[in-house]
């Protein structure tokens, strides 16, 4: 069981849920998406969320479609090195931020892509271990903007390449784990201290939407309050 | 004459592109050298495989023909978000959000042009494209929206048939000012965010030209086209959508 976090190891309980999951999708690797045809040339698009909407567009307008390109150029089939894949991972998050950071702040960006960067470092990475997954990463953003919890979260990622967010309050006792999973699910833990006794709570595979009322008995505030 | 500019804090543009569309190829050992260049003003550089293909549906068997490959570099810098890929004749510049101004992306395109025409040469220039792909999110209610409300561009229908789910549509415009062709593409997409829906208002403004222009006066257009598409982009939104830009983070 292992667990990328930028706590330090004596942070993490050793039972937390996010141990390697079998519900990990397949590895998501930014290598372009659909090709276009286009006045008979093939292109694909700048970034996946630009590439699909061409896609869209030139299905309906495939005779009008002649003006200045916003088109990607896809890899050619080859065997990608660890560096790669791992490089491909972190930007395909960049590129993911960048779609939506007109509603995230940029110290959460930067948060997020600094401790993405470091969970793929060639030189920490082990071989059972999945690059991030952008659904999970798409899942965390939509929670995000519904939750809005002031206190920034810290990173962690899943062996499954699951992003995982942690909140610690009350020197730490109190802990509040999410991870999160493609198509908008949630898993979460929740670990409370009072008086030497520590409680424990957690659910699995938990709609987007629900989440805010399964973690409303244990008062969130503690964590997502800055006050 | 135009409108004063506008400058949100959290503009919905998602990428901004700039081409430079030339009559010729550039002599490959001089583009060899720019490559050098400008491999040292972006952070990676990724040589990626373009296919050219020609498609004959007369043919009932095997339409699509492959006609030739070609390199294209690509230049990427800032998580991949600030771009440059050159490829035959097609010189492009762009940039992902978060976008931050005009003078930023300007500058950007002036380095690596001078960088280019350094090494290339002067090349002939037949088009200018300047493109801008906006997202604007739409908040749901009771899982509607009401596009009237947020945008002036959408599918006029029968008051009898509901719009559900998605539109397409191109509108094509002529700006005789600044002597070029605006492309509107409009659509709805998936919202990255839970309870909204998205539309997508891309504006594209391209201008061909017949006979040689100075740098000078390549950028003198992009200025201009810049600033038009500003000023049509401000007619196309409500006021209703320029208050969710100007909220702050």
């Amino acid at each position: 069981m292992s667990y990328k976090s930028n706590r330090s190891e004596s942070d993490i309980t050793s039972h937390l849920l996010f141990a390697s999951s079998s519900l990990a999708d397949a590895v998501h690797i930014a290598t372009g998406a659909d090709n276009i045809v286009e006045s008979g040339q093939v292109i694909s698009g700048l970034s996946d969320a630009t590439n699909a909407l061409l896609k869209v567009i030139s299905d309906m307008h495939p005779q009008t479609r002649s003006g200045t390109y916003a088109g990607d150029l896809t890899d050619a089939p080859s065997t990608k090195t660890l560096e790669e894949v791992l490089f491909d991972a972190c930007a395909a998050v960049k590129v993911e931020l960048s779609w939506v950071s007109m509603h995230l702040s940029k110290e959460l960006r930067d948060r997020l892509t600094n401790r993405i960067d470091q969970f793929h470092d060639p030189d920490a990475w082990e071989a059972d271990e999945k690059p991030i997954q952008i659904k999970s990463l798409k899942t965390f953003i939509r929670w995000f903007y519904l939750a809005r919890p002031e206190k920034l979260p810290s990173f962690g990622m899943s062996d499954a390449g699951y992003l995982v967010a942690s909140w610690m309050a009350n020197q730490n006792k109190d802990q509040l784990f999410l991870e999160f999973l493609p198509k908008d699910k949630v898993r979460w833990y929740v670990a409370l201290s009072e008086e030497g006794q520590t409680e424990y709570a957690n659910g699995d595979n938990v709609p987007l939407m629900h989440i805010g009322s399964r973690l409303q008995p244990y008062g969130v505030a503690r964590w997502f309050s800055m006050g | 004459m135009y409108m004063t500019e506008i400058k949100y804090l959290s503009p919905p543009i998602t990428e901004a592109v700039v081409e430079f569309l030339s009559t010729t190829k550039p002599d490959e050992k001089k583009c060899k050298r720019a490559i050098t260049l400008l491999k040292r003003e972006y952070e990676e550089y990724k040589p990626q495989n373009f296919h050219d293909y020609h498609i004959d549906v007369s043919r009932k068997h095997d339409p699509v023909r492959k006609e030739k490959e070609v390199v294209a570099h690509s230049f990427f810098s800032d998580g991949m978000t600030k771009r440059a890929i050159i490829r035959e004749n097609s010189f492009l510049t762009s940039t992902l959000a978060p976008y931050t101004c005009w003078a930023d992306f300007r500058e950007r395109i002036v380095r690596d042009r001078n960088i280019w025409q350094k090494c290339v040469g002067p090349q002939k220039i037949h088009r200018l494209g300047m493109r801008y792909i906006n997202r604007i999110d739409l908040p749901l209610e009771n899982g509607k929206v009401r596009l009237e409300d947020y945008v002036k561009i959408y599918p006029q229908i029968p008051n009898y048939l509901e719009l559900r789910g998605r539109y397409t549509m191109n509108v094509q415009a002529q700006l005789e000012d600044i002597g070029a062709l605006l492309n509107i593409n409009s659509s709805t997409i998936e919202s990255p965010l839970p309870n909204f829906a998205s539309v997508i208002l891309d504006f594209d403004v391209i201008r061909v030209f017949d006979k040689v222009i100075s740098n000078d006066e390549a950028y003198e257009f992009l200025d201009q086209a810049r600033l038009k598409k500003n000023e049509v982009f401000e007619h196309t939104v409500t006021d209703k959508t320029r208050e969710m830009f100007k909220r702050e983070l």
